[in-house]
């Protein structure tokens, strides 16, 4: 009879977890992801302060005392082209209104059209391509060839067309609602916006489609509906909230890009940071400071939010390289 | 009269270095130490190694995933990343490895120690043609070797490694080749300059089991007859029985036994290698369950106190958790081992 | 790989047809040259003759036929607004649009590659931190602001500061037109700089970043392991395997950015004055200038698609990969 070399341990050893080189209790992804964006520290700053600009934008009244339009005056005197000062922060413009105010209130348009658009695009883009990416076949194929020609349209090109549109057609008024509105402008940019999100998560599709998982689910029953909303789209959430958080930046700057351009929001009575920039154009010759204020606000912002999609890229999908 | 002995005819050139004779040990690794630093605090991946390889010879290195037999052979050859700190002491032919320049280790990767990688999809570069990559590495150390001569050499040596139609193949891309005939072309860009040590880290485990064994026949055979060192790395103990003569096993950065592959087998001295064997399928009679080896390999940024596998160790004591036991030699059979209580493992034990 | 070549170029006919057609439609749509034309005080009647005139009464579908052949012809046709014939015109736009997009592009593309290579090989350097840190500034300017900055500085902080009566470098105005007799190099340079400089701003952030992901991504993979291993020397390793490698996704996205700019840079354009293809398009649009517009469409679809199809071929050429199609 052999020895046995390997009793097994007596009832009631104590093998301590640490001493078996296990760790704490697991984490789960989520909690795993957020400890890795907390230790992004540009990032975590970043949120911090766009979630400031934000709650400014938003709660405007409370930090300024002036409506964006209304014309300053002095004992009658309309005080345009006042330069920065205590009291207007950031001066006046050539119609005597408050840049401050006019940035701030610019702000929540910017900042709307920005979230609204990304919102929108995630959704519907990542419906168009999962479905797309899953079924395959005729659908697939018409998303891949509408993309490609759309993609042959120069993009500014084609929004500023698109922006047109409710001016000269009754029908389109009434889905995009009047031209230059932010509705309209939101409609504009969301439609060319959708369509690399929908080829991307039809890509990520493409090739979790072969894996075990899918095939197990549809062994299991589960319907297409099913396995491709609670199976394949869980499994692209990081990269949707990567790409949402870029589609904000991105529509942000192409919000004021247009307006720049006079194709966006209409700048009469609605300020926005593109437009207020397209104003200071004429005026660069001495009063440069109209530049800067709408400019910088651009920049702060959009600065942020790429810094912050960079650390959710860094979060959540650790095996690609970032800053 | 190259042709009949094949790998020597580049060899024949450098009279600089003549081939070790049997017998003579290449390399030498004293004290291997090496830490990553790495976001979540240092990781010691190897904690205190030492290696011998003889000219002739073929060395198993077996361990499972962690415990630093990779990362010992990088070490050597400088081809850790920049987070690696190695301290110790390798000598290949009595030179000094640890430390040097980039540029001077160059001379010796690929020309004296050749490495074969894991994975030959990911190993070789996929824009490149096969032929490109094989010539590349030999006139990097040949500079009197013209293009068109490197290319006849690169289809003498697809041939050489078992490829049909060399000719054909040398201008191919990696992804045109099949899982086993990229592993053969890997081969074939190593040995192109006759090294004096091959290191295979687990050149097998990416392929299919049938390829597997060509490729370690391929091996056997070119070892057999350039009697090349041999260094191999693998976790799977079938393969090392197939190729090796002695074998090393390491565990969580340290080696637990050392010792020809038949002792080792047949007569291990070390509770973890009698895990290993006891744990393998075939070993348990049908219906019964197998053995793993209780708990699982610690996290190299925490490695346990004193003899790192006590925590799963049947025979631990006190002593194994607070004194490292150290690599004693058990009987005249040159036998090496790391445990307190080798001497209970009785042996004459078939396993 | 010829039968890739071939059915890429195949694809790209019906691309250019059914694009040029979108565009047809959105620009009949979305623009009327009648309404445009009322501004110039004329009666109803003549407004109808106007529209007969130009056929702008027919069905669509009809007009684009006409169009179309006509445009295979060479026959562009003249402006409504002008009179004056489309071509010359269309042509000096487009030159001055390629000239600012291949004299930037060359070099964003060098410095933003540069860049992006030296940051990967130093990672974590203080080149790296501070490229990294600098191509997120850039990414996040928009070349609108970038461009009225610089002509704040070079103009009113230039002259207040330096004391000057004209501006360091000229920001207006384009590099040649029909009417210009003689080539003034020194002149045409000065006026490239400052749009130039701006086009450049985001490009060198886009492409220095790309650059850098791309060359991380073959640092780190297991051929270059495999090539230090083999004993060829560092540099050759990071040009050859490294470098080569990482520029493979860049061609695509290069061929795609470069065939935009036929398209005109149409923000850094309308600040600068720059007589270029997105000026053009501005122009016109607002008279709804078909005659003018309609060609304009054609050249741009047709840019892009052709960008769009090198990219893919020169892609092709780099990764034998995808040659399996």
């Amino acid at each position: 009879m052999t020895e046995i070399l390997y009793p097994p341990l007596p009832a009631g050893t104590a093998v301590s977890s640490a001493a078996l080189g296990m760790g704490e209790k697991p984490l789960t992804p989520a909690r795993l992801a957020w400890r890795r964006y907390r230790r992004h520290k540009v990032a975590m700053l970043s949120t911090v302060v766009l979630l400031f600009i934000a709650f400014m934008c938003v709660f405007a009244p409370l930090f300024t005392k002036y409506d964006p339009n209304t014309q300053i005056r002095a004992n009658g005197v309309l005080q345009a082209f006042l330069h920065p000062q205590h009291g207007h922060w950031f001066g006046t413009n050539d119609k005597a209104r408050d840049m401050w105010a006019n940035v701030l209130y610019g702000g929540r348009i910017s900042l709307e059209v920005g979230f609204v658009v990304a919102m929108v695009t995630t959704i519907v883009g990542t419906i168009v391509g999962v479905v797309a990416g899953y079924y395959g076949g005729w659908l697939d194929n018409l998303l891949m060839r509408v993309t490609d020609l759309f993609i042959a349209i120069p993009f500014l090109v084609g929004t500023i067309l698109l922006s047109r549109l409710p001016g000269t057609q009754a029908w389109a008024r009434t889905i995009m609602g009047p031209p230059q509105s932010v509705r309209a402008v939101i409609f504009v940019i969301a439609v060319f916006f959708w369509m690399p999100v929908a080829r991307i998560i039809r890509g990520i599709v493409l090739s979790l489609k072969e894996k075990e998982f899918v095939e197990a689910a549809r062994a299991a029953g589960a319907s297409n509906f099913r396995i491709m909303f609670r199976h394949l789209v869980p499994n692209c959430t990081g990269q949707i909230i990567i790409n949402t958080t870029l589609a904000v930046a991105a529509a942000i700057l192409t919000e004021s890009a247009l307006s720049f351009l006079g194709f966006g929001v209409d700048a009469i009575f609605t300020p926005t940071w593109g437009n207020l920039l397209s104003n200071s154009q004429d005026f660069l010759d001495g009063y440069p400071y109209l530049v800067w204020a709408p400019g910088l606000a651009i920049v702060l912002t959009v600065l942020c939010v790429n810094f912050i999609g960079d650390g959710l890229r860094d979060a959540l999908d650790p095996k690609q390289l970032s800053v | 009269m190259a042709k009949s002995t094949g790998v020597h005819v580049i060899s024949d050139d450098l009279d600089e270095d003549r081939r070790p004779v049997a017998g003579e040990p290449v390399l030498e690794i004293r004290d291997l130490h090496v830490t990553f630093r790495t976001e979540d605090g240092p990781v010691y991946a190897v904690r205190g190694i030492d290696l011998d390889v003889a000219a002739g010879e073929v060395l198993g290195v077996v361990g499972e995933s962690g415990s630093g037999k990779s990362v010992t052979m990088l070490a050597t050859l400088g081809l850790l990343p920049r987070t690696a700190q190695v301290t110790g002491s390798a000598k290949f032919r009595g030179e000094e490895l640890i430390g040097r320049k980039p540029r001077e280790l160059q001379r010796i990767r690929g020309a004296k120690i050749a490495m074969i990688f894991q994975d030959p999809l990911t190993a070789l570069n996929p824009v490149l043609r096969v032929g490109k990559q094989i010539t590349e590495a030999i006139r990097a150390h040949r500079s009197d070797v013209n293009e068109s001569e490197a290319w006849k050499r690169a289809i003498e040596l697809l041939d050489m490694v078992g490829i049909p139609r060399p000719e054909v193949r040398v201008r191919e891309y990696p992804h045109e080749f099949s899982g086993g005939m990229r592993q053969r072309a890997m081969i074939a860009m190593m040995i192109a300059n006759d090294p004096d040590v091959i290191i295979a880290d687990e050149p097998t485990t990416a392929l299919d089991v049938t390829i597997q064994a060509q490729i370690l026949e391929l091996l056997k055979s070119i070892q057999e007859r350039t009697r090349t060192a041999v260094v191999f790395i693998t976790h799977d103990l079938g393969v090392i029985a197939r190729v090796a003569d002695r074998v090393q096993v390491l565990y969580a950065g340290r080696t637990t036994e050392i010792g020809s592959v038949d002792d080792v087998f047949h007569r291990s001295r070390h509770p973890y290698t009698r895990g290993l064997l006891a744990s393998l399928p075939g070993l348990a009679a049908p219906g019964r369950r197998l053995n793993p080896i209780v708990g699982s390999p610690p996290s190299m940024l925490f490695p346990p106190g004193g003899c790192a596998f006590h925590p799963r160790c049947p025979l631990a004591e006190e002593i194994c958790s607070t004194e490292q036991p150290p690599l004693r030699a058990i009987d005249e059979l040159h036998r090496r081992t790391a445990c307190y209580f080798a001497e209970k493992l009785v042996p004459g034990v078939e396993t | 790989m010829f039968r890739f070549i071939v059915r890429r170029m195949l694809w790209a006919i019906p691309v250019l047809i059914a694009g040029s057609f979108i565009l047809f439609v959105a620009l009949h749509v979305t623009t009327d040259p009648v309404k445009a034309a009322i501004h110039h005080n004329v009666s109803p009647d003549a407004l109808i003759k106007f529209k007969h005139d130009l056929g702008l009464d027919k069905p669509l579908l009809e007009q684009y036929w006409i169009f179309l052949s006509k445009f295979f012809r060479g026959d562009f046709g003249t402006s409504y607004t002008s009179g004056a014939p489309v071509w010359p015109e269309l042509r000096t736009a487009l030159a001055n649009s390629l000239v600012l997009g291949f004299v930037a592009g060359l070099f964003y593309l060098t410095v933003g590659i540069a860049i992006g290579v030296v940051s990967a090989v130093k990672q974590y350097s203080w080149f790296d931190n501070l490229s990294t840190g600098l191509s997120f500034f850039g990414l996040a300017m928009p070349p609108f602001f970038f461009g009225l900055v610089t002509i704040v500085l070079v103009g009113t902080f230039y002259e207040t500061h330096f004391h000057s009566s004209t501006p360091l470098l000229p920001f207006i105005g384009g590099v040649y037109s029909p009417s210009t007799s003689g080539f003034d190099l020194v002149d045409r340079i000065k006026h490239l700089i400052l749009p130039g400089l701006t086009l450049s701003v985001q490009e060198i952030a886009v492409y220095s970043r790309y650059m850098r992901t791309g060359m991380l991504e073959t640092l780190n993979s297991d051929y270059m392991r495999t090539a230090r291993a083999k004993g060829i020397s560092e540099r050759r390793v990071t040009l050859r395997h490294g470098f080569r490698n990482a520029l493979i996704p860049l061609t695509t996205f290069a061929g795609i950015d470069f065939g935009a700019v036929a398209g005109g840079l149409i923000i850094t354009e309308s600040i600068f004055g720059y007589n270029g293809m997105g000026r053009y398009f501005l122009d016109n649009l607002h008279n709804a200038d078909y005659p003018m517009l309609l060609p304009w469409m054609m050249v741009v679809i047709a840019s892009v698609v052709l960008f769009n199809l090198l990219a893919d071929l020169s892609y092709a050429w780099l990764d034998p990969r995808i040659r399996v199609d």
